[in-house]
């Protein structure tokens, strides 16, 4: 479909491209402070009602089918199931396991030489994990997370035990390795207007409930209350400039009919995931010639996953692994510390008894992919009962050469794909034997009587426009105002230098909101 | 979006049990209707229904056939093969790895899969699933990746719907309802 007749919007104050946690928050506090606000989302609209509670339904929510746009060199890592293109983005899955980055994390390369550094500290940040702590709420137990950064109580307790967490605790007691309530974004008593939650197991269908705190149930609905408007199936093709390229004038998209639209604002944001570099791709004048704000030819460099690996465990007991949440319901970082001594540099945690259905990407039928025939009925009914399994959430050291280019395809509309060419090094191929060799020891200690592992998987998606205190080493400043173009701010996890070791959801949030309440004071960028 | 639906929807008074805007196809009342196929070739039906039931024993009568042929019949189709991340459409990859599995077969000197003992159709499989098939065409995705679809879809037929739990012998406690088979 080639794009028709070109349409110019009303100017707004901002326009966001993506509708996901950070597009969300940017929003609602624009909107919140007065400033008219359009939210432009490629995907289509999800609301509530759609997100139904089974594994083949869910896939809808994560990217892919005929138009994944984010082609792969490699097969060895995927992204498709970290992203997603609809009302609230990504986020409208995830899991909200919300975790604050250790002071550690923040400086990778001045402590090891390795990776980047953080244009910011963990003090910088601390305030901004409070607030949205305060204003999300976030259910945890400080005090039993022992290696948490410093800051305010949790907001609920934390998430019950389930059969399977307590079996996978004397694993980790027997080892010597302390646990905790698992910190989420997710209610464990009414709260707010959002209830608490039900323990079904269903999160990664979306949390039609509210009990889980995705865009659609917090900062869509500030942002809708407050004036912001959003439009589906509105593809942002690319950002335009002033002729001097100095200033953002706005935005060309085309919508679900194949009419281009030009949407000028005083404000441009990035919210898009993978979708952010590409754009910058293909926003080519004669004053950006190599993409938006990319002089410097950073665009693009350093994407980020985090390396996974789950050990699985059947029990002599019942596990009741059906119910809880799909992210699991306790955590240990005790092994979190970086230090090479360790045969690997690189941050990890234990996720506990994530909530496990039998298909999909997560069902108990895929962690034995040998087991078919006769053999499998019998497979499935005792895993059904007695399955649980532990997941390590690891570190990817920054590279340069893990990056996002324009493809060689194009889209209907005549402009570039995008892909991706990333690989694991020797490092995290030593962190994943290790904490193998680990986790199999402790599901063992746990009394499971069978005990087994994943393959090296990945999950998240970082970088790839990072932050930096350095302009020509960065794409944009801590605030996420590219260096070249003042008006145009990135949010979202693609200015993450380094993945750390825990969820990002959390400092995606904590670090938008620190950006958007500077956007405000300095307004008009 | 309309932002007052989401409003509306996003508050605890939103009603669990509102109508979703689903399909209700449900695979295994289309097979036993023998509702027509729209993607794949009754050949390629035939070899389906025979591999995934030896892989996953009751996915033939669950309609993993016409399961298959409705997602890959729409414009984002929800197997699993979809976080294999594979470039354009899903189907070709359909037809080009059963066109492979049959080409295979015959080259072997074998009838069809399903003429197949279970013996020779285990040994066909381990074959499969180890990649050490022969001959493999390599214009297909690799051998054990069409294993892995094949058990997957018929996984989803046979124990991802409520039914399945049911049988399972688990609750599945829906937020809501999925109403069609899954």
């Amino acid at each position: 479909m080639m794009a028709t007749a070109k349409k110019t919007n009303t100017h707004v104050d901002a326009v966001i491209v993506g509708s996901g946690a950070a597009g969300a928050l940017v929003a609602a506090k624009l909107a919140l402070k007065g400033k008219k606000v359009v939210i432009l989302e490629s995907g289509r609209s999800v609301l509530p009602p759609d997100m139904i509670s089974s594994d083949i339904h869910a896939r809808s929510l994560h990217w892919g089918g005929a138009d994944a746009e984010l082609q792969l060199t490699s097969p060895a890592i995927r992204t498709n199931f970290s992203t997603g293109a609809q009302t609230g983005g990504t986020a409208a899955h995830h899991y909200a396991a919300w975790f604050r980055l250790h002071e550690e994390d923040f400086h990778m390369k001045s402590s090891f030489g390795q990776g980047n550094d953080w244009p910011i500290s963990y003090a910088d940040l601390r305030p901004y994990y409070d607030r949205i702590q305060e204003e999300v709420g976030i259910a945890g137990d400080e005090k039993a997370e022992v290696w948490r950064p410093a800051g305010t109580p949790y907001t609920m307790p934390g998430l019950p035990m389930f059969p399977a967490a307590q079996m996978l605790k004397r694993g980790f007691d027997k080892m010597g390795l302390r646990t905790a309530p698992l910190p989420v974004a997710i209610n464990t008593q009414d709260k707010k207007g959002r209830p608490a939650c039900l323990y079904d197991g269903w999160c990664d269908a979306g949390c039609p409930t509210g009990a889980l705190a995705n865009p659609q149930t917090v900062y869509l609905r500030e942002a809708f209350a407050h004036g912001a408007a959003l439009l589906n199936n509105a593809r942002v093709t690319r950002v335009l400039t002033t002729p001097n390229g100095k200033r953002a004038t706005g935005v060309e998209y085309v919508d679900a009919k194949g009419v281009q639209h030009v949407q000028n604002a005083d404000l441009v944001v990035l919210a898009a995931l993978t979708q952010t570099p590409r754009i910058m791709f293909n926003s080519v004048t004669s004053a950006h010639p190599q993409g938006l704000s990319n002089r410097n030819g950073m665009v693009g460099k350093y994407i980020l996953v985090h390396p996974t690996l789950n050990v699985y465990g059947l029990f002599a007991e019942e596990t009741d692994a059906y119910q809880g949440t799909s992210i699991g319901l306790m955590v240990s970082q005790d092994d979190y510390e970086k230090d090479p001594k360790k045969g690997y540099l690189a941050s990890y945690q234990w996720l506990l008894a994530p909530a496990a259905k039998p298909n999909g990407l997560n069902g108990f039928a895929g962690s034995r992919p040998d087991i078919y025939g006769a053999a499998l009925d019998p497979w499935m009914k005792r895993a059904a009962k007695h399955f649980t399994h532990i997941q390590m959430v690891g570190e990817m050291i920054a590279r340069p050469e893990n990056r996002i280019e324009l493809s060689g395809d194009k889209d209907e509309f005549g402009l570039p794909l995008s892909k991706l060419t990333m690989a694991f090094t020797d490092n995290e191929r030593a962190l994943y034997t290790h904490a193998s060799t680990v986790g199999k020891s402790i599901v063992s200690a746990a009394s499971a009587t069978e005990v087994w592992a994943s393959p090296l998987v990945n999950q998240h998606f970082m970088g790839g426009t990072i932050m930096g205190k350095d302009p020509t080493t960065s794409v944009a400043d801590s605030y996420g105002i590219t260096h070249e173009v003042p008006n145009v701010m990135i949010a979202g996890n693609t200015l993450f230098p380094t993945s750390a070791g825990v969820n990002p959801t959390f400092t995606t949030h904590a670090i938008t909101l620190r950006a958007v309440e500077h956007v405000l004071a300095h307004w008009p960028a | 979006m309309d932002r007052r639906h989401l409003l509306q929807a996003g508050g605890v008074s939103f009603a669990l049990t509102a109508a979703a805007p689903l399909s209700l196809f449900n695979p295994r009342e289309a097979r036993a209707l023998d509702l027509p196929f729209k993607a794949l070739s009754s050949d390629e039906v035939k070899i389906i229904e025979a591999l995934c039931d030896a892989l996953v024993p009751g996915a033939r009568e669950a309609g993993v056939a016409h399961y298959i042929d409705h997602e890959l019949a729409s414009p984002a189709p929800r197997l699993l093969l979809r976080f294999a991340q594979l470039r354009g459409p899903m189907a070709p990859y359909y037809h080009n790895a059963i066109a492979a599995f049959a080409a295979s077969l015959t080259a072997q000197g074998n009838g069809a899969f399903a003429s197949l003992s279970p013996d020779a159709q285990h040994g066909v499989i381990e074959a499969l699933r180890t990649g050490t098939i022969k001959p493999w065409d390599t214009g297909a995705v690799a051998a054990p990746l069409f294993y892995g679809m094949m058990r997957n879809d018929g996984v989803d037929v046979v124990y991802g719907s409520a039914e399945g739990f049911k049988n399972l012998d688990i609750p599945y406690m829906p937020h809501i309802m999925p109403q069609a088979t899954w």
